[in-house]
């Protein structure tokens, strides 16, 4: 991200924080010793990645003892979704949102080939999960709930305080994809009750390959991958020293300047949001109030978005898109689908998420680019309406 | 997966993008499974391609393959344009096509195919009535 292209496809990855990098820099150099170690190098190494077990706890109001750091936000849902499944092995039914991320969604259908019965709760149209349909979807044998904090793709936040109360109230472990609205949302488990939630460094200007899993004390889970039994048992594997310590920086600086970040991302979206709606045929997806501080996510009527995307970024700016025209054919959006869109509206969108790097005049500039490209792509289009 | 940068150039300024007005041939095609769609005019006269307009809606390649198909096909003879094959289309845009991208070729040579046709039967029907006129003339 050195390059003069503004980025603005901040849900896909931040860019690195400079004092983050600071506090790598020095276990990258001297090359970290493993914390399992005894000797000096090892006692060094532990020490960082205890500091930041540390952060991260304070972040999300938790002990440190109830962080388990993991390779990232996949390997966190997987973890959460396995480990909750496979420690409460008499119970065989999931209820999961029709828009969880794909780590969740397509680790409860793997469980679902395995014999589980799974309950997708469907959302409205702008994405939100209706409290009384997903309370409905409770059974008594109910291994596990899953909703995401608030959706990568269109950025509608869920109302996770009462979803876990519900889970709560019935001893259902309730867990939450929190990856995306980390240093956006507050996260406090201390208010509210998940059992355990996700995180991802690299959503949080960290470095990538990093996550950590929050399981709340008491509550069981699995693990994945034994071994050396490294995070309390949970998570084998030589810990990523560098990348945790990274982590630890990166959250202990989203949680000092959350308020700040949210406020300027919130700004920049609104007027993005504002002025790109006036464009006609571009309509906003996602919920209009309940929505991600960063996340801007539009549908443009008549033409495909990976021309959109790839033209706004020969002209400088890094977006991204709803959908994939990939391999074997064309992939529509789940999540779109979820919303009530039709394929080729799934195919038309894009997304635009702001970082706390991004300044107005950036958003400026794209909003001529976009306008531009728009006009350009529509020329082109058979289907297009004016 | 990235486009080639002759993939991109096309993006970036299509050629020869719009319709023409009464032209001499249109064809559309499109791929069910995949939501695309192309759409070619032409305007022929003595067996020559005069003017080539196209349309599409698509991904990234189906844009590129209709730009390049339409500078292949400009300003030549009828029989020389309908032999632009796969393989031609495909150099001009400077090899294969990322994986799964192949289709965008079949889509924007199906529409200017059916272009051709159409202007063949409109060509036919035009000699057969001054056929059946003379015939009835006689």
């Amino acid at each position: 991200m050195s390059n003069t292209t503004v980025y603005l496809d901040n849900a896909a990855t931040t860019p690195l924080d400079e004092r983050v990098l600071e506090t790598m820099l020095p276990l990258l150099r001297a090359g970290s010793g493993n914390p399992s170690s005894l000797h000096v190098f090892g006692v060094a190494a532990s020490e960082a990645v205890k500091e930041a077990r540390v952060s991260v706890a304070k972040f999300l109001g938790a002990s440190p003892a109830e962080i388990y750091f993991t390779s990232g936000g996949t390997e966190s849902d997987a973890l959460a979704v396995f480990g909750l499944a496979r420690a409460n092995k008499e119970k065989r039914h999931i209820v999961i949102s029709s828009v969880e991320h794909a780590a969740v969604y397509e680790a409860a259908s793997r469980l679902e080939s395995e014999g589980y019965e799974i309950s997708r709760v469907p959302v409205d149209e702008h994405g939100l999960v209706d409290l009384r349909e997903f309370e409905a979807a409770l059974r008594p044998d109910t291994a596990l709930a899953a909703v995401v904090w608030a959706n990568n793709e269109v950025g509608t936040v869920q109302p996770i305080a009462e979803l876990s109360s519900i889970c709560a109230g019935q001893g259902i472990p309730f867990h939450s994809d929190a990856v995306q609205a980390a240093g956006r949302s507050s996260l406090k488990v201390d208010e509210v009750p998940v059992s355990t939630l996700a995180l991802s460094s690299h959503k949080l200007y960290g470095p990538q390959g990093v996550g950590a899993l929050y399981v709340r004390d008491g509550v069981r889970v699995s693990p994945l991958q034994v071994g050396g039994g490294q995070e309390s048992g949970l998570r084998s594997g030589t810990q990523n020293v560098a990348g945790i310590a990274g982590f630890g920086a990166a959250a202990r600086l989203a949680g000092e300047e959350c308020e700040e970040r949210a406020r300027h991302e919130m700004e920049l979206r609104d007027l993005l949001i504002e002025e790109a709606t006036d464009i006609p045929g571009v309509s906003l997806n996602g919920h209009p109030e309940k929505r991600l501080s960063n996340n801007a996510h539009f549908s443009v009527e008549g033409i495909e978005a990976e021309g959109i995307v790839l033209l706004c970024d020969a002209m400088g700016y890094a977006i991204g898109s709803g959908s994939a025209c990939s391999s074997g054919g064309h992939k529509a959006s789940r999540v779109l689908l979820a919303l009530g869109q039709s394929e080729r509206e799934a195919f038309s969108a894009v997304r635009v998420t702001i970082g706390k790097g991004n300044t107005r005049a950036e958003i400026a500039g794209f909003l001529e680019v976009f306008a531009r490209v728009v006009e350009q792509l529509r020329k082109l289009s058979p289907l297009q309406s004016t | 997966m990235a486009y080639r940068t002759q993939v991109m150039e096309h993006l970036v300024s299509p050629r020869n993008v719009g319709e023409i007005v009464d032209p001499s041939g249109s064809g559309e095609s499109g791929d069910a499974a995949c939501g695309d769609i192309a759409h070619f005019d032409v305007d022929i006269s003595e067996n020559t391609v005069e003017k080539v307009r196209y349309q599409v809606y698509g991904c990234a390649a189906c844009i590129a393959a209709g730009s390049a198909l339409t500078e292949l096909v400009d300003g030549e003879h009828l029989l020389q344009a309908a032999r632009v094959s796969r393989n031609d289309l495909q150099d001009s845009l400077g090899g294969p096509l990322p994986e799964g991208k192949d289709h965008a070729l079949t889509l924007v040579l199906d529409a200017l195919h059916k272009a051709f046709e159409d202007h063949w039967n409109h060509e036919s029907s035009v000699l057969l009535a001054g056929y059946e006129s003379e015939v009835h003339d006689g």
